[in-house]
């Protein structure tokens, strides 16, 4: 039986029972316009991102040619020529000089916004009951929010957030958090998000998501199309599918006898290195010391029990916890 | 006998055979150009990231650097041809033949269908 959260702070309760809003302005938004904009990226991300309507939100994966994680962006088409990029913290200039790289004078430019901008994940299983217009998922609508200008962005495959509200102006955010709070929005903070994340087993930009991986055993899969054709890594990435070399695999763990855990803790059967601990959290829910870990594919079964530099750790299945949004 | 090994392109222009060029003037005289040059440029795409572009045009553009051989002029963007020097246009015919063939010493990987690499 999961342990009591009555203990919990007020964000985390909201983030699993209710509605919390969370400001993540420190997420990287990058602007993109020209009509090849969305051209470019569909040649070098996993997913298609030409052929969309005004409006429409794509999640895909920039990657190498070797098929490795370069960034995991999402895409918010706003007009033909006009879209934002949201991606994880400090990624805006890896993004703007990847494929900067790869404009050979197409009609493509990049500005980074994320100083300008400002953006409020709103997260819980009510999160629709703020009164707020709604879009349809996986699309984005402009509207207002406390008499400010927002898009409300519906991301779409499994996330912890129900919806992005972005906010051009940065100096207009306190107008918009108040409103969302004075609809019933409670404020968390990224420690209880962090908690919520692992227990839901979605992987994270530096921890999961890294140039180590490729998409595929970074839990990346629903992001990536099979069927778009070519892209920059996709042969790699079609035969990682097709002949399932996929090495390695994310699992959840937890410490047997409640020990803390470390990331980058080195995980070994038999003294031999099968993998490592990419996050850590003491679950609010469970009560427990919890991890998620890459371990090789011969590892990952639940009940597998592994050597932790702070000792035993048994592999579970994910999620930890199940919650909307998945 | 020993035969001579074929000599190398030199790194500081790109070579078209006289087989390549001859493909190229041929499909001109289809389209009734009078005056025309090869554009070979590089476009980011394709398996490992760059992707080669072939265009018969009328003229260069402000910034492409030209370069004859066999009678035909190459039109090549600046920054495409940081990636093409030293390269060797081929043709390939036959029932077989893979058509117009780089030979680039700056890709140190191929995509399988060969018309993308990575430098």
């Amino acid at each position: 039986m999961p342990a009591s959260t009555t203990r919990l702070d007020p964000g985390y309760d909201a983030l699993s029972n209710g509605v919390a809003i969370l400001d993540r302005s420190h997420l990287g938004r990058v602007r993109i316009t020209g009509a090849d904009a969305l051209d470019l990226i569909n040649r070098f991300s996993t997913n298609e991102t030409v052929g969309l309507a005004d409006g429409d939100v794509v999640v895909t994966v920039l990657t190498s040619n070797i098929g490795r994680v370069i960034e995991l962006i999402t895409v918010v088409r706003r007009s033909a020529t006009e879209s934002v990029i949201l991606t994880g913290p400090g990624a805006e200039n890896t993004i703007v000089e990847w494929l900067d790289r790869y404009n050979f004078g197409e009609d493509c430019e990049f500005s980074i916004t994320t100083e300008s901008s400002a953006q409020i994940s709103v997260s819980g299983p009510h999160a629709s009951e703020l009164g707020l217009p709604l879009p349809e998922n996986g699309r984005a609508i402009s509207t207002e929010i406390g008499g400010v200008a927002v898009e409300i962005v519906h991301v779409p495959g499994p996330s912890l957030a129900s919806y992005e509200v972005l906010v051009e102006d940065r100096n207009a955010l306190p107008a918009v958090s108040d409103a969302l709070a004075a609809a019933g929005g409670v404020p968390a903070d990224e420690n209880a998000t962090e908690a919520l994340r692992i227990e839901r087993g979605l992987p994270a930009r530096s921890h999961e998501i890294t140039d180590d991986n490729n998409p595929l055993e970074a839990g990346l899969e629903p992001y990536v199309s099979f069927t778009k054709g070519c892209y920059m890594g996709q042969e790699v990435i079609a035969r990682l599918d097709t002949y399932d070399k996929i090495q390695r695999r994310i699992v959840g763990l937890l410490s047997s006898d409640n020990a803390k855990l470390s990331t980058e803790s080195t995980l070994r059967s038999e003294d031999r290195e099968i993998g490592r601990i990419t996050s850590v959290a003491a679950s609010p829910s469970l009560g427990r010391e919890i991890a998620l870990a890459y371990v090789r594919k011969a590892f990952a079964e639940p009940g597998t029990l592994l050597s932790s530099d702070n000792g035993t750790v048994e592999v579970v299945a994910l999620p930890f916890v199940t919650g909307p949004g998945l | 006998m020993v035969s001579a090994s074929k000599p190398a392109i030199p790194a500081n222009t790109i070579f078209i055979t006289e087989k390549a060029a001859s493909k190229v003037k041929e499909y001109a005289a289809r389209d009734e150009m009078d005056q025309f040059g090869l554009k070979v440029a590089v476009k980011g795409g394709g398996c490992s990231g760059l992707e080669y572009m072939l265009d018969i045009v009328v003229g260069p553009d402000s910034d492409d650097k030209i370069i004859e051989h066999h009678g035909l002029e190459l039109y090549v963007p600046k920054k495409s041809y940081i990636f093409l020097a030293g390269t060797e246009l081929d043709f390939s015919d036959g029932l077989n033949g893979k058509g117009f063939v780089f030979n680039n010493p700056n890709a140190d990987r191929t995509c399988g269908c060969g018309n993308s690499f990575s430098a």
